[in-house]
């Protein structure tokens, strides 16, 4: 394989070139998100209230 | 580096949005007041059929049912209704032509498209289309491609990267156009996207987002970064992409709806969304830093075998982009936009699975803290059109075993000819709502002058009348399928993700079709055998969908054959503006793509490697990468080699017989 690279002429290509450009790196992160109805029936059904709800 | 809104400067295209507030409220009583009056008649009829059997639980259910489903066929037919009235005022589009004024003060704006194991050689034809149309404007110096690759598959990701090297090597695009490879696809297209957001957002005010298979024209690039910069408000503008390069039946019927009705309901939708419409996840301009401040997706509550990450990414990012108080509009009056449709109905079904399970995963986003009216309604809206399936299902069955007891009792269904009629013309007055907007829109369509874009009043009747036959015809089959997705996603099956074919070039073969609807056809007779036998009354109202479920295996080969498709466009069957008259992109995309087709035969990948030219254009390969082309060129017949590596390969072959029959 080196062998078969090495054969290419490089005076003939074209400069090489950057497949992408320098990081310019930068913070997203997932902004609060609350789900107080969710998490309020999921905390009834955990309560046990509702008999075998919940189980598994 | 974050944006805030301010008022802009809102000259030209100032009036486009500055309607929105003023009129938002009005627009939005006026469609509520028309769906609450179709569906109080709809629900009196339905009343006054029940009532006489009194209210017992069964009848309780049904009546409910009944008024959830017929409110969201309401809800179609109200903002298609408007659409039309907007639309039959409204003077078709001009042309946009962007001044160089335009061009010079445009912002640096990135275009990215994010693939996954997709054909590579149709991905960089759609994309030497965009940048050949954006030069040829003298703007594309304003432009940053960027190839965003997750594909899995080793061999593909060194074919896209031998692309990329070669539209350079064609097109001098060195720094404007840009390959990154994800190794671990995490998130998916979300996480193509976001990772894309974090290495080189900042450096771009607007990403211009596009799929796989999205086409724009240089004008529609142009005047979406144009809309942005008029109005600081907007964090995401959505196109209206159609449907185009339908090769099989169903794909040339999609292109054909979208291409006629679509605008209805597109204009319609911006009717009453204005400043709060939704996000569709690709061939949209969105505004960078509100984007990544706060639009990276939130994990869902509770645990889920489908995964805490939403899947359908594009409606929370509209939702969070309205949450931090950016506007997201729809430029329904904007052309230029493409996109390609799955060629046949199982590949149109595997996308809805996927939307399906998306949508279902909003549920606990619909009652999150902080998000706007419409966004909740955006969420159960989508939640709502795959949940309605299911919910048929059900009034399909209830009604079924009330038939099965009237029988009992000898009663007989609709005994009564007063609730006969009754049925019949609640029958009648929903199927009228689900045709009407189809007639509205070729109504509108002839009126304009524009029949000549589908071929001619005759072919654009014809074509549509056979759209409303194959749809009626198929749609028991999306009930039955998109019912099951339900039942699946809320068993916590998981989908797995696989890249699209797009091509259908083969069509569908009957005997995938016998396999994936075979039991649809059995369930069908089932269905039918059953109620023939058991309340003969009641088969005559199901027939309609049983007749679809018994076709569905003759009826999707034959609408995923391309060879048909190809036949039917030649005698004029839905033909559409992009063929009839095409415009310069979707022409040189055509001519790209036959000379992919022609040049496929050969390798695509070898031939890159053994045109020394390239070579210094892959510093990118690795290892693995080089491993896998040594592997091509010894593979490759050697007359498809040049010369000099044919010499070469001979000369190692005939030193090291044995390493090189190893290789």
């Amino acid at each position: 394989m080196e062998a078969l690279f090495a054969l290419l002429s490089t005076s003939e290509g074209a400069a090489p070139v950057a497949i992408t450009p320098p990081l310019r790196r930068t913070r997203m992160l997932p902004e609060k998100t609350e789900f107080p109805l969710h998490e309020g029936l999921s905390r009834f059904v955990r309560s046990g209230v509702v008999p075998f709800a919940g189980t598994r | 580096m974050n944006e805030l809104p301010n008022s802009g400067t809102i000259s030209r295209v100032g009036a486009w949005t500055a309607t929105a507030s003023q009129t938002r409220d009005q627009h939005r009583r006026a469609l509520m007041l028309l769906i609450g009056l179709l569906t109080l008649l709809a629900g009196t009829f339905e009343f006054s059929l029940l009532s006489p059997e009194g209210w017992s639980p069964l009848n309780l259910l049904l009546f409910g049912l009944f008024v959830l489903l017929f409110t969201h066929v309401a809800i179609g037919f109200s903002q298609a209704f408007f659409g039309f009235l907007i639309l039959s005022d409204r003077p078709a589009p001009r042309a946009i032509a962007a001044t160089m004024a335009d061009l010079v003060s445009l912002p640096k704006t990135a275009i990215a498209i994010p693939i996954y194991n997709e054909e590579v050689s149709a991905v960089f034809a759609r994309l030497r289309v965009m940048h050949d149309a954006l030069q040829a404007m003298g703007a594309v110096e304003r432009f940053h491609f960027f190839v965003l690759s997750d594909s899995s598959d080793e061999e593909t990701a060194a074919e896209e990267q031998l692309a990329w090297a070669q539209m350079i090597a064609e097109t001098g695009a060195a720094n404007r156009l840009f390959y990154r490879r994800r190794k671990i696809p995490l998130n998916r297209k979300s996480g193509n996207v976001a990772d894309f957001c974090r290495r080189w957002g900042s450096e771009y005010r607007y990403m211009i987002c596009l799929d796989a298979d999205s086409l724009m024209s240089g004008q529609t690039i142009v005047e979406l970064v144009r809309r942005m910069e008029e109005n600081h408000r907007i964090g995401i503008l959505q196109t209206v992409p159609q449907a185009i390069n339908g090769q099989t039946i169903w794909s040339r019927l999609q292109q054909f709806s979208m291409s006629l009705y679509g605008p209805i309901f597109a204009t319609g939708a911006k009717f009453w969304q204005q400043e709060e419409s939704n996000f569709w996840g690709h061939n949209a301009i969105i505004r960078l830093a509100p984007f990544i401040q706060h639009c990276a997706l939130p994990d869902l509550p509770g645990r889920s075998a489908i995964g805490r990450r939403p899947m359908s990414h594009d409606f929370v990012e509209a939702a969070l982009m309205r949450r931090a108080g950016w506007e997201v509009h729809l430029a329904d009056d904007l052309g230029g936009s493409y996109e390609e449709t799955p060629p046949n109905v199982i590949e149109h079904l595997k996308r809805d699975r996927r939307w399906c399970q998306g949508n279902l995963q909003h549920w606990p986003l619909a009652l999150a803290r902080g998000f706007k009216p419409v966004t909740r309604f955006h969420f159960l809206h989508g939640i709502f059109s795959f949940l309605a399936s299911p919910l048929l299902v059900v009034v399909l069955l209830l009604g079924f075993l009330k038939n099965l007891g009237n029988v009992r009792l000898n009663e007989g269904f609709f005994a009564d000819s007063s609730r006969a009629s009754i049925a019949l013309l609640l029958f009648g007055f929903t199927i009228l709502l689900l045709l009407v907007p189809k007639i509205l829109a070729l109504a509108l369509a002839l009126r304009r002058g524009c029949a000549g874009q589908f071929g001619g009043a005759g072919r654009l009747i014809a074509s549509a009348l056979l759209e409303m036959t194959l749809s009626i015809l198929l749609a028991p089959v999306f009930l039955y399928f998109h019912a099951k997705f339900v039942l699946f996603a809320l068993l916590g099956k998981k989908v797995e993700w696989h890249a699209q074919n797009r091509g259908g070039v083969d069509g569908l073969a009957w005997r995938e079709a016998t396999s994936v609807f075979g039991l649809t056809t059995f369930v069908g007779l089932g269905a039918g055998l059953l109620t023939w036998w058991l309340t003969p009354d009641y088969f005559i109202w199901l027939l309609p969908i049983v007749l679809g479920w018994l076709l569905a295996i003759p009826l999707t080969a034959l609408v995923g054959d391309s060879r048909m498709g190809i036949r039917l466009r030649d005698l004029g069957g839905f033909l559409v503006a992009s063929e009839v008259a095409p415009v310069l992109e979707i022409a040189t995309l055509r001519r790209l793509l036959v000379n992919r087709r022609q040049n496929s035969a050969g390798d695509v990948a070898a031939a890159v490697v053994v045109d020394p030219l390239c070579q210094n254009l892959l510093p990118a390969l690795t290892a693995d990468d080089r491993a896998a082309l040594h592997r091509k060129i010894w593979a490759t017949p050697a007359a498809a080699l040049s010369e000099p590596w044919r010499n070469e390969l001979a000369r190692i072959k005939a030193r090291q017989p044995n390493s090189a029959s190893a290789a």
